[in-house]
């Protein structure tokens, strides 16, 4: 089992090795919750800890793929190098290389191609997999299928956000990044159609692993708020469901957890390496990327788009990604008349109360704002 | 008068700064101060370079030449070699926190919505751009190898000034492929740069800029050869100053100069014999230092100790070919050592340690750097099983702001009685 963390690792690669792949969030970190100590000074990603924790909680995996994104993510793979040889076990860490795209030009698809067939050779001779065209048309299918409804999902939550549980719909897209697509399909493909009121997909839904995901997709809180659209870094659930308790509606995200990863479109070429790097790089770009002019057009049009009245920025602490974004993503929005809420957490449910009060008086300002 | 007080005097009412930075005038006072204070220079290089810093600073504020910033790790041989006016920010924020107005500066970084959490180079910059205090830039060249940050803020700042960003994208791996679409991305670079600040890109030029580069790296070669000495014949605080000419002098022919005499100075000193000095405890550096107050330096001197080495002064890359200009800069930005797995930076920093004979290695762990303090704890571990002692000396390069004052000095003499007890030790 390979663990991954970064939204632009084609897991389409791992599935055509017939390698079972599943993504760190940080979760379920067991005896190891403070294994990351250890390795990696205090001030440093709080998500790259707990994946270290949750990559080390967790016996079945036998390697990792992290993207070069951050330095964060770097040192990551060298904390999992450290503790792999001190477990005695052979474990496989690879660091992906990951161009920026500020121009979006083909040279960056092009290194980028080569860093991905560089990857999936290493892959091949480790774990002894080879790399079979005919499989690799079958995953990006299957990827593609996923995808697809993921948005068709998010579409749904764009026309009534009032219904839904914004943290229930991440669990969705967790789940997808950690199942097997093509039997991940049919029981997404049940959750859609039941909210779509079709019966069909109800019945599918009864008592599968479906059922799960589609009550935790019920809204729980008073849904009289504004629309609001959430940004930034991996977030903790609980401040989407605080957000909701309270009123606010979201109705959209930009989050590498969330729609990000539902974006990438692959078109199948003549050369596989180049497709998956050509819709990996030319989705929506991350703060990461330095595509900054790009971004701040896709975020204004997606807040209009989805109706958002407002904006939740969440940084992590430690992340510079969004950290630099920060300051001028607040100048830009502010511009547009659109006011932004920044939260800073360290991937954990604290804080939540200090949050409760900053919450409440930004709805509130929404809703003078809107002369409600 | 002295020369920071002169400074200092000139730049006291911070709203004319604008005022006094474009004024020629400004630098001409400067420039008697420099030459009167000229004697008492430690060394005739850091004088000179001052002199450089200065004149490259009045360019840069008055206006008569398109200036360019330039990130800390971009190679700056392509300013030099369009006959552009390169600017640092991160050694501006340095220079401002040690005239006394990193509080200030930093403050308004933050104000601007830059996190307490980011390098403090950084919050300083974006305070001091928010101010008005640093010079308007014509483009701005950053790097994305080492530092995440840099090009971060750089494309930030080139939204409020309104001037282009040209982003190097450096691979994490070093291979002939990287090389290439490095060199490929600096040749674009270079005709783009040209065509924005309205130069004719001239290989000629750009050659000679890269002679220029190969000439500073020889020299430093030799200085840093010359430092293997013990006891050691220069100070690694005073040669942190060089950093200057790291950061923007690569490609100019002042720095091939100023590093010429410092060679020469350290070779006329070693040879006459007027060297040495107690020397207790022979320290490798890591990453920089505190630049609002010298009080660690002054401390670790009086302690006895010296910076036998520092990690920022190493040359690491191969010599630059003239005739193949962008795949040697390609090549020169991937031999960094910190810009690979921490391994490779370990492997580095144990053959200086054995080159240089040191006691005992600091990592000063500046706040904001991922990079450096990011992999420190591996850096540590290894380093120690390898036989060095290891110190992580939490600190910042300019926020004091937070410093529990004698912090630091605490830990670095629980440090220097570690490395007491060893030498104790080998004596028995
Ligand atoms: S922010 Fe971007 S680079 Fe960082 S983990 Fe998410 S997708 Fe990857
Ligand atoms: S949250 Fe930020 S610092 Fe952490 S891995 Fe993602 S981009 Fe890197």
């Amino acid at each position: 089992m390979l663990g991954w963390v970064c939204t632009y690792t084609p897991e389409e690669i791992f599935a055509t090795l017939g390698l079972e792949s599943y993504r760190l969030y940080g979760d379920d970190r067991g005896e190891y919750a403070k294994a990351d100590l250890e390795y990696l000074p205090v001030n440093f990603c709080p998500l790259g800890r707990a994946c270290l924790n949750e990559g080390m909680a967790n016996p079945s995996l036998t390697g990792v793929v992290l993207a070069a994104s951050c330095h964060a993510l770097v040192h990551l793979a060298s904390a999992f190098r450290y503790s792999g040889e001190r477990r005695g076990k052979e474990f496989f860490v690879h660091l992906l290389d990951l161009p920026r795209t500020p121009d979006g030009n083909d040279a960056a698809v092009r290194a980028f191609a080569s860093s991905l067939r560089a990857m999936a050779g290493r892959l091949s001779s480790f774990y002894g997999a080879a790399w079979d065209d005919g499989a690799f048309s079958e995953a990006l299918r299957a990827h593609q299928r996923v995808r697809r409804l993921l948005r068709e999902l998010y579409r749904l939550r764009r026309e009534r956000p009032e219904d839904f549980r914004a943290a229930g719909l991440l669990e969705v897209v967790r789940a997808a990044g950690r199942a097997k697509k093509d039997e991940f399909h049919p029981i997404l493909d049940g959750i859609v159609k039941a909210l779509k009121g079709n019966k069909n997909g109800e019945s599918r839904v009864d008592g599968s692993p479906a059922a799960a995901l589609l009550a935790g997709l019920r809204r729980r809180g008073s849904p009289g708020g504004p629309r609001l659209l959430v940004a930034g870094s991996p977030l903790p659930f609980a401040y989407l469901d605080l957000i909701e308790e309270l009123g606010g509606n979201i109705a959209g995200d930009d989050l590498c957890q969330g729609y990000r990863y539902c974006l990438p479109e692959v078109k199948e070429g003549p050369d596989p390496f180049i497709s998956l790097a050509g819709g990996y790089l030319e989705r929506v770009p991350c703060p990461r990327m330095l595509a900054g002019k790009e971004r701040f057009s896709y975020l204004l049009s997606l807040a209009r788009e989805t109706g958002a009245r407002g904006v939740i920025y969440h940084a992590l602490k430690f992340c510079d990604a969004s950290l630099y974004e920060y300051p001028l993503l607040r100048e830009r929005f502010a511009e547009a008349g659109i006011p932004v809420l920044y939260l800073e957490t360290e991937y954990r449910d604290v804080g939540l109360e200090q949050a409760r009060t900053r919450i409440q008086a930004y709805l509130e300002l929404l809703g003078e704002q809107a002369g409600d | 008068m002295d020369l920071n007080r002169t400074i200092q005097n000139l730049l006291k009412d911070r709203g004319r700064w604008g005022k006094v930075l474009s004024s020629p005038v400004s630098y001409r006072i400067v420039e008697g101060a420099l030459a009167l204070a000229k004697k008492s220079f430690p060394w005739q290089a850091i004088y000179q370079m001052s002199r450089f810093a200065l004149h490259q600073t009045g360019r840069a504020y008055t206006g008569k030449v398109p200036v360019v910033w330039s990130s800390a790790f971009f190679p700056v041989e392509i300013a030099w070699g369009l006959q552009l006016c390169p600017f640092s920010p991160e050694v501006a924020a340095a220079f401002i926190t040690g005239m006394g107005f990193g509080p200030e500066a930093l403050s308004m970084g933050e104000e601007a919505g830059y996190s307490r959490d980011l390098c403090s180079f950084h919050r300083c910059i974006a305070g001091a751009a928010r101010a008005g205090h640093l010079p308007r830039p014509a483009a701005l060249l950053a790097s994305t190898h080492l530092c995440d940050g840099a090009p971060l803020l750089f494309q930030n700042m080139a939204e409020i000034y309104g001037a282009p960003c040209f982003t190097l994208d450096v691979p994490y791996t070093a291979s002939r492929e990287a090389e290439v679409y490095v060199a490929e991305q600096l040749e674009r670079l270079w005709h783009d740069l040209a065509e924005a600040t309205g130069r004719r890109p001239n290989r000629a030029s750009l050659e000679e800029a890269l002679r220029h580069s190969n000439g500073f790296r020889k020299n430093m070669i030799r200085a840093n050869e010359l430092r293997c000495r013990v006891p050691s014949p220069i100070s690694g605080n005073d040669m942190l100053a060089f950093i200057y000419l790291f950061f923007i002098g690569q490609g100019s022919r002042e720095a091939a100069e100023i590093s010429a005499c410092l060679a020469e100075e350290i070779e006329e000193k070693i040879v006459g014999g007027r060297w040495g000095g107690a020397e207790k405890y022979r320290l490798l550096w890591l990453h920089l230092k505190p630049y609002y107050s010298n009080e660690v330096m002054s401390f670790i001197e009086q302690a006895g100790g010296v910076l036998a080495y520092e990690e920022f002064n190493h040359i690491y890359w191969p010599p630059l070919d003239p005739g193949e200009p962008f795949l040697s800069l390609a090549r020169k930005v991937l031999a960094h050592f910190d810009y690979k797995p921490v391994e490779e930076r370990i492997r580095v920093i144990r053959e200086l340690a054995e080159k240089y004979r040191v006691d005992g290695i600091v990592h000063f762990s500046h706040h904001g750097c991922r990079q450096s303090t990011g992999g420190s704890l591996f850096l540590k571990e290894a380093l120690q099983e390898a036989g060095w002692p290891v110190l992580l000396l939490d600190g910042d390069c300019l926020d004091g702001r937070n410093e529990a004052a004698g912090g630091m000095l605490t830990r670095l003499q629980a440090f220097f009685e570690i490395l007491e007890e060893r030498k104790e030790g080998c004596l028995i």
